[in-house]
């Protein structure tokens, strides 16, 4: 579980987090969700340490990594799991090196073994036959696979996930999706993703906190977010026609 | 990163940025560069990778380079020595020391601040846009010891060599172009070659190697790694590499001939 409190984040005197609440638990696929520019990103690097939070409190299970406590941070990186927008593959390696990198960096178990775990996770995400092509060869959702076989193959307590369909056709989306919800209960990890996807929303959402100019606007299930009552919430969500048509439907 | 206040600050600016502030901004860069490698076998299997792609790749390039500058180093000597009264030995003389104390070393570092600060600058400026950068640091990896230590310990090897390489090939080309213009004979340029020669010339230009192989990866290494934006950063950052780079291995060679010499 990652509990934060007050996170505030600036840049220079802009204020781009508003003292952000949020509990994010084990085993669910928990989301931040909303519009571009409303700070979700920004939130989700704080919650990596990729950048500090300016005031507040972050902690992973208790153990907390803002402040005097940013020590921490060095051991729950191992525990961590990262997949970026665009996968962030590094582009001179091939699939199952890139996979084996976190192992050549934290693990020291002998060759074959590593290979071996990292094999077993690229057939976890359903790509037997990739190991020895580059990045650059691969389709996106490819790439975002190869990412996520990255970020579990040390087993990780937490994963995280930036906009992970982003770029995907609906069919490749939602098979991510299914992915990343099977991958948290098996592993029993405390998953946040941060997407302004719908169709994420009301897959996997099993704890939605919607964030709106900063701020925490809403937070709740994928159930009880056709009855929030929040206007900027509904702006977001039930802009479309195709939406707006489900609402009705629903109600 | 708590140093990211610095590299925030010094891409806002765009240019406009106090030098003082730069220099701070690279010499906390430099600063992550010595911390620990991660793994020792890592560090090692990338600098193999760097040894190649920076060294092996340009031995080519610096010896054709060095080829034609040694021949026509000789051969415009040869043509400003038409006084009866000058030795023909000084051809070769000054074609090798212009080779060891200057071209070898400087010139040819600057050629390859070019070719291989370019090339840094864009690869790591690349990876700061695609995330891969983000990646690393989210694993734990501190990204600038990880991406630039063996780039710089590559260099550092294997800019000697190819100054090594750059005299010979260069005395090889004088020799060439000057028997085959017959500027030259072949006893008067071997005589040449070894009419005073100082040892010390040989170290101190291997000591300006290998502080300018320094400059020409951590300078471009520096520029790719505080890139933000997309491919028009990149393409900015790589040209300020090799500017920069080249105007500081010119301030430096300044100061170490004077230090050195």
């Amino acid at each position: 579980m990652i509990e934060i409190k007050g996170v505030t984040k600036y840049f220079d005197a802009k204020k781009v987090l508003h003292e952000v609440d949020a509990t994010f638990e084990q085993g669910k696929v928990n989301l931040i969700i909303g519009k571009s520019g409303s700070g979700k990103t920004v939130l989700l690097k704080t919650l990596i340490g990729l950048l500090p939070a300016d005031a507040g409190t972050i902690a992973f299970d208790g153990r907390e990594i803002t402040g005097d406590n940013a020590r921490n941070m060095k051991e729950i990186r191992k525990e961590m799991g990262v997949v970026f927008q665009g996968g962030a593959l590094f582009d001179s390696l091939p699939v199952l090196e890139n996979v084996m990198f976190p192992l050549d960096l934290f693990s020291r178990a002998d060759e074959a073994w590593k290979r071996e775990r990292a094999l077993a996770c690229l057939h976890r995400v359903d790509l037997d036959n990739v190991s020895h092509l580059h990045p650059a060869e691969l389709s996106g959702g490819m790439k975002k696979r190869v990412a996520i076989a990255r970020a579990i193959v040390l087993q990780p307590r937490y994963l995280f996930c930036d906009e992970p369909n982003s770029g995907l056709d609906p069919l490749t989306a939602i098979v991510i999706d299914n992915l990343l919800s099977s991958i948290t209960r098996e592993y029993g990890m405390t998953t946040v993703i941060n997407t302004h996807d719908m169709n994420s929303v009301f897959e996997t959402g099993e704890n939605i906190i919607f964030i709106h100019d900063g701020r925490k606007e809403w937070e709740g299930d994928r159930e009880a977010i056709f009855h929030a009552a929040s206007p900027a919430l509904n702006e977001f969500l039930f802009t479309s026609k195709f939406n707006r048509t489900i609402k009705e439907h629903l109600s | 990163m708590k140093y990211t206040y610095f590299y925030d600050k010094f891409n806002e600016r765009d240019g406009h940025m106090k030098f003082l502030e730069t220099i701070g901004a690279y010499l906390l860069f430099l600063r992550r560069i010595f911390a620990r490698p991660e793994r020792r076998r890592v560090f090692l299997r990338e600098m193999t990778n760097e040894l190649e792609k920076l060294g092996l790749n340009s031995i080519v390039l610096v010896m054709i380079i060095s080829f034609f500058i040694g021949a026509v180093l000789t051969l415009q000597t040869a043509y400003n020595m038409s006084n009866p009264l000058l030795p023909r030995y000084l051809i070769g003389y000054l074609t090798r020391e212009t080779l060891l104390l200057e071209f070898s070393s400087t010139i040819v570092s600057l050629i390859l601040a070019g070719k291989i600060g370019s090339n840094i600058a864009s690869e790591i400026g690349t990876m700061r846009i695609t995330e891969q950068i983000d990646a690393l640091e989210a694993m734990g990896v501190n990204s600038v010891s990880y991406l630039v230590g063996p780039k710089i310990a590559a260099a550092l090897v294997i800019n000697p060599v190819l100054y090594v390489f750059s005299v010979f090939i260069g005395i090889i080309g004088g020799f060439l172009a000057g028997l085959g213009a017959g500027s030259v004979n072949y006893d008067d340029y071997l005589n040449g070659l070894h009419f005073e020669f100082t040892p010390y010339y040989v170290t101190y230009s291997i000591v300006k190697t290998l502080f300018f192989a320094f400059i020409f990866t951590s300078i471009p290494a520096f520029y790719g790694y505080t890139t933000r934006g997309g491919a028009l950063e990149v393409g900015r950052a790589s040209t300020r590499a090799v500017v920069d780079s080249s105007i500081a291995i010119l301030v430096v060679n300044l100061v170490l001939t004077k230090i050195l010499l």
